[in-house]
């Protein structure tokens, strides 16, 4: 429990009206009015103490979520059946609080939207959770903490509308590219082009003959996957633009429900449906850093796989400079 | 800010200038404004924002304040408390006016209890009472929506009922538990401040109303009535209404303008028959009808009080009899007994009382009588010959002594007003009094009497004593109190003697209601009830406590003694339990509140229609916004409430 400063500002009124009851001579109205001052002030001590009894808070869907940007996130208050008024919560993370919300009257159950406070990117332990309450008069303020288990993991800002616009090109380019280069996947035969279809799986060759355009189709999916090599041994600049736009293919890759493949140093792993989880890959976005120049190289892979930071990362570049 | 919380804060601001309007420091047209502004602080809340609104305001209160200062400053100290007063709630009417929706009205709250400390040095009438009682749930729940409110969030209107009803309760509760404290707490209730009369408010030392062997008619302190029992009157033989009301303790026929005293030579033109020793007690001729043994409690004792119509006087023994000096009025004086009172014992003595109207005459010289006609010039002013002529107005110029006397004594009891010392509207002098300007206690009414006995050359005198009303349950004793100390006159009458005549108005003595109208009866025992906190003293406290640990018995007696009411007690009292968890049993405050919303909205529910199809419906529907909003947070919450998500 901790005074408000409207608690300080009350306990010097309630001083000074008890300093006025002993210099003035005893009246009993006084002593009446000192008596409901004093039983006021102790009842709200313990109402403050009781408001918050049995409250217990929790976070619900906490995932990943991207940098610099503010994720909702649910939060249950569970209490009895009795009524409690004026429940707060608040995160402390990475040694900084940070408000969540409130719920003005609890009774048994609550579950209110919050928002996560905007962190740049990285895996943050959260310290706990707090749910706080003042009421009823607002002298006190008292503190429950529940720890929480889980980590705070904020993944790479996506290249936002703007920005895929500004360097929609290379997104487009490198989408096209990993498609078309799709590591792995060999070609088991070919179609008729749909509107849409990148031009480097237009077959030539059969589409000359047919007189008419065909695409190649690739083995073993229904949709092309996208595979990717990032060596981290690179500036952190560089690093956090490649992270950005893998995130940005992660997340295509997720709603369009194909697999990623990412080979970078100490990691060579695929997600999507049947293998790891994008959870887990924004997981090791969110962590991940660069490694000196001296650091192993990430492991071999086809010619094909796109290769971050590539001519892609370096033309945005320089246009982001320019 | 939610509507609820304004009205709270515009509540407490207006019970603010009631509290300053009781106590009748301040003039009416100096407070009306202030109630309007108050009562239309709710109207001006979006004029707040705009420059023009604020310049003109704070010009406003410039000028009133400078108005105030040169009213202190001109009108000297005498109106110094009413400019303080309107000063302090004016402070509140300001805040209220140019609270900001962002602004927490601190302030507002100190400063409104200040004033409801303050006032109650100057009103602790009834009405001051129930204006705190208003004014504590007000205060309570005021502070609790001040808690809740902050600039992101308007409080609903929902969640403003709820705390509402939380703030009811826990006023309840408080209320509750400062009674206890105020009954239970030990605390010196004589104690002096360490500043005493320097205070503003404080008019004078207060003084607690007892016997007196001196009547001074001046400015009064204002004076508290103690319950402290001052003698027990237990009937030995005879039934209750042949004891006697007036106990007389000392007699007072010497008089100047500023007070009654005992003639220190009354003894040479005596008039009462004299008390003789005989075996070990004090007697006077006359045949006993009721005989009573007194009990007396405090530790100083200066006279042993006896009624007028006294033939026998017996201190017990171990009560050093030798130390009752009677007086030649028939007064007992008793000298030299202070002890502590737990080395003392308790003081007893027996009093025999004869039957009315067996007084021995005693025929002295005509000089004697004199002593009880003089009067001192000053005392026949304009208004004692005015009242004079006004009660005599009507009566037969040759009606006898005592019909004039008779009289007299009905004007003043019916026309003059009954005032405690230091109460407002109390007399500072006699001529005030008698002027029907101020009113005033028994001393003023026997003083007033016996002035225009004296101008009529009626011989009187003043006694001062007991009135000894209060029955204890079995009619068995009189319990008299300090309160019940009481003056009153006493008229020669050539054939009879001395006899009693009290002018003070009966219904304003203790225990006299009269025929009083169902609300009058309630406002008296309201009165009553609010002066036993207001006169709360050692005394109660001990009587409470021993109420409070007799009351499991009392309550078995009473089973005991009228089973038929008390099962209607214990009837009444589970029809009430059972009532309130009816009550409770309804649907929650959530569906409620839900089908408040509904019907705001003007919409009706469909069969089969969930909350959330009519909630869509209500977007197709011509629902104005602010319902539509309220529909919805309605809605969240019936859902919340259902599936507890």
């Amino acid at each position: 429990m901790r005074p408000t400063a409207f608690g300080i500002k009350a306990l010097t009124f309630y001083l000074t009206i008890i300093a006025a009851y002993f210099v003035s001579p005893y009246t009993n109205l006084f002593f009446l009015l000192l008596s409901f001052l004093s039983t006021l002030l102790l009842l709200s001590l313990f109402s403050t103490f009781r408001n918050l009894g049995r409250v217990q808070g929790e976070l619900t869907g906490l995932s990943p979520y991207p940098a610099e940007s503010m994720a909702r996130v649910r939060l249950k208050l569970t209490g009895d059946q009795r009524k409690r008024f004026n429940i707060q919560a608040s995160l402390r993370v990475a040694g900084r609080r940070h408000a969540l919300g409130r719920v003005e009257v609890l009774q048994g159950e609550a579950q209110i939207d919050v928002q996560l406070p905007a962190l740049s990117r990285g895996a943050y332990s959260i310290d706990y959770l707090e749910i706080h309450s003042n009421y009823p008069l607002g002298l006190l303020r008292r503190y429950r903490r529940s720890d929480c288990e889980t980590k705070l993991l904020v993944h790479p800002r996506p290249l936002d509308d703007a920005g895929t616009q500004q360097g929609g090109g290379v997104l487009d380019e490198v989408i096209g590219e990993v498609l078309s280069n799709s590591g792995d996947m060999g070609p088991s035969g070919v179609r008729d082009y749909q509107a849409g279809d990148p031009l480097k799986l237009i077959h030539w060759r059969a589409s000359a003959r047919r007189r008419e355009l065909v695409v190649k189709e690739l083995e073993g999916h229904s949709a092309p996957g996208i595979e990717l090599q990032l060596d981290r041994r690179c500036a952190a600049d560089k690093l956090e633009r490649c992270l950005s736009l893998i995130t940005t293919l992660a997340i295509h890759a997720r709603d369009g429900k194909r697999p990623l493949a990412l080979h970078t140093q100490g990691l060579s792993q695929t997600y999507g449906e049947g293998h790891a989880s994008f959870a887990e890959l924004l997981a090791f976005l969110a962590e991940t850093s660069s490694l000196p120049t001296k650091a192993p190289a990430p492991p071999p892979v086809a010619p094909t796989v796109i290769r971050l930071p590539g001519r892609h990362m370096d033309r945005e570049l320089q246009e982001l400079e320019a | 800010m939610s509507s609820t919380y304004r009205s709270s804060l515009v509540l407490l601001v207006l019970l603010n200038v009631v509290f300053i309007h009781i106590t009748g420091a301040v003039e009416l047209v100096w407070l009306l404004p202030l109630y309007i502004l108050t009562a239309t602080a709710v109207f001006t809340r979006p004029l707040r924002d705009n420059k023009i609104y604020r310049l003109i305001w704070n010009l406003g209160v410039l000028a009133t304040f400078t108005v105030l200062v040169i009213d202190a400053s001109t009108s000297g100290i005498a109106h110094l408390l009413e400019d303080g007063l309107i000063l302090a709630v004016f402070c509140q009417v300001h805040l209220l006016n140019v609270l900001q929706k962002d602004q927490k009205p601190d302030l507002l709250f100190f400063n409104s209890f200040l004033i409801a400390l303050v006032t109650s040095f100057f009103s602790q009438d009834l009405i001051y009472s129930l204006a705190f009682l208003v004014y504590a749930l007000v205060f309570l729940v005021s502070i609790q929506l001040s808690n809740l409110s902050d600039q992101q969030h308007e409080i609903r209107t929902q969640v403003a009922n709820a705390v509402l009803r939380d703030g009811i309760k826990r006023a309840v509760i408080v209320m509750g538990l400062t009674a206890m404290v105020f009954m239970f707490c030990p605390r010196d209730f004589d104690r002096e401040g360490l500043v005493r009369d320097q205070m503003l408010w404080n008019r004078g030392p207060q003084q607690t109303a007892d016997f007196s062997e001196e009547v001074r008619l001046g400015r009064s302190a204002q004076t508290t009535l103690s319950n402290r029992v001052a003698m027990e009157i237990h009937i030995l033989q005879g039934a209750p209404h042949e004891i006697p009301q007036h106990w007389r303790g000392a007699t007072l026929s010497m008089q100047n303008s500023q007070r009654w005293y005992v003639d220190s030579a009354q003894d040479y033109h005596e008039l009462d028959e004299r008390w003789r020793p005989t075996s070990g007690k004090w007697q006077r001729q006359g045949e006993m009808r009721s005989r009573v043994r007194v009990e007396y409690q405090k530790t100083e004792v200066r006279r042993l009080f006896n009624p007028l119509g006294s033939i026998e006087l017996k201190v017990h023994p171990q009560n050093h009899p030798e130390l009752a000096v009677p007086q030649s009025d028939g007064t007992v004086r008793y000298s030299g007994f202070n002890f502590p009172s737990k080395e003392r014992p308790l003081l007893s003595y027996e009093v025999s009382i004869k039957e009315p109207n067996q007084q021995k005459v005693i025929t002295r010289h005509p000089f004697q009588l004199e002593q009880y006609r003089r009067q001192d010039p000053k005392m026949e002013s304009a208004a004692a010959t005015e009242l004079l002529s006004k009660a005599l107005t009507g009566l037969d110029p040759k009606a006898s002594e005592g019909e004039l006397v008779e009289r007299c004594r009905w004007y003043l009891s019916t026309s003059l007003d009954y005032l405690l010392p230091g109460e407002r509207g109390s007399a500072e002098n006699l001529s005030e009094f008698m002027s029907g300007e101020a009113g005033g206690h028994c001393e003023y009414f026997a003083s007033a009497l016996a002035v225009i006995l004296r101008m009529r050359r009626i011989p009187c005198r003043m006694v001062t004593g007991y009135l000894a009303e209060e029955w204890n349950e079995d009619f068995s004793a009189l319990i008299v109190r300090d309160k019940h100390a009481h003056a009153w006159l006493e008229v020669h009458d050539s054939e009879t003697g001395w006899y009693t005549v009290d002018p003070s108005p009966p219904a304003a003595l203790e225990g006299d209601n009269g025929d009083q109208s169902n609300l009058a009866a309630i406002l008296a025992a309201l009165e009553e009830w609010w002066k036993g906190v207001t006169q709360f003293d050692a005394d109660s406290q001990g009587a409470f406590t021993v109420w409070l640990v007799n009351l499991p018995g009392n309550i078995l007696a009473e089973f005991r003694l009228r089973p038929l009411r008390a099962c209607g007690w214990v009837l009444l009292v589970l029809t009430i339990i059972y009532l309130r968890r009816r009550l409770r049993g309804g649907p929650p405050p959530e569906l409620r509140e839900y089908l408040r919303a509904l019907r705001r909205a003007g919409l009706e529910r469909r069969v089969e229609e969930t909350p959330r199809e009519l909630l869509a419906r209500a977007l197709t529907e011509e629902v104005r916004p602010e319902e539509m909003e309220l529909l919805a947070s309605a809605t969240a919450a019936h859902e919340t409430l259902r599936y507890r998500k």
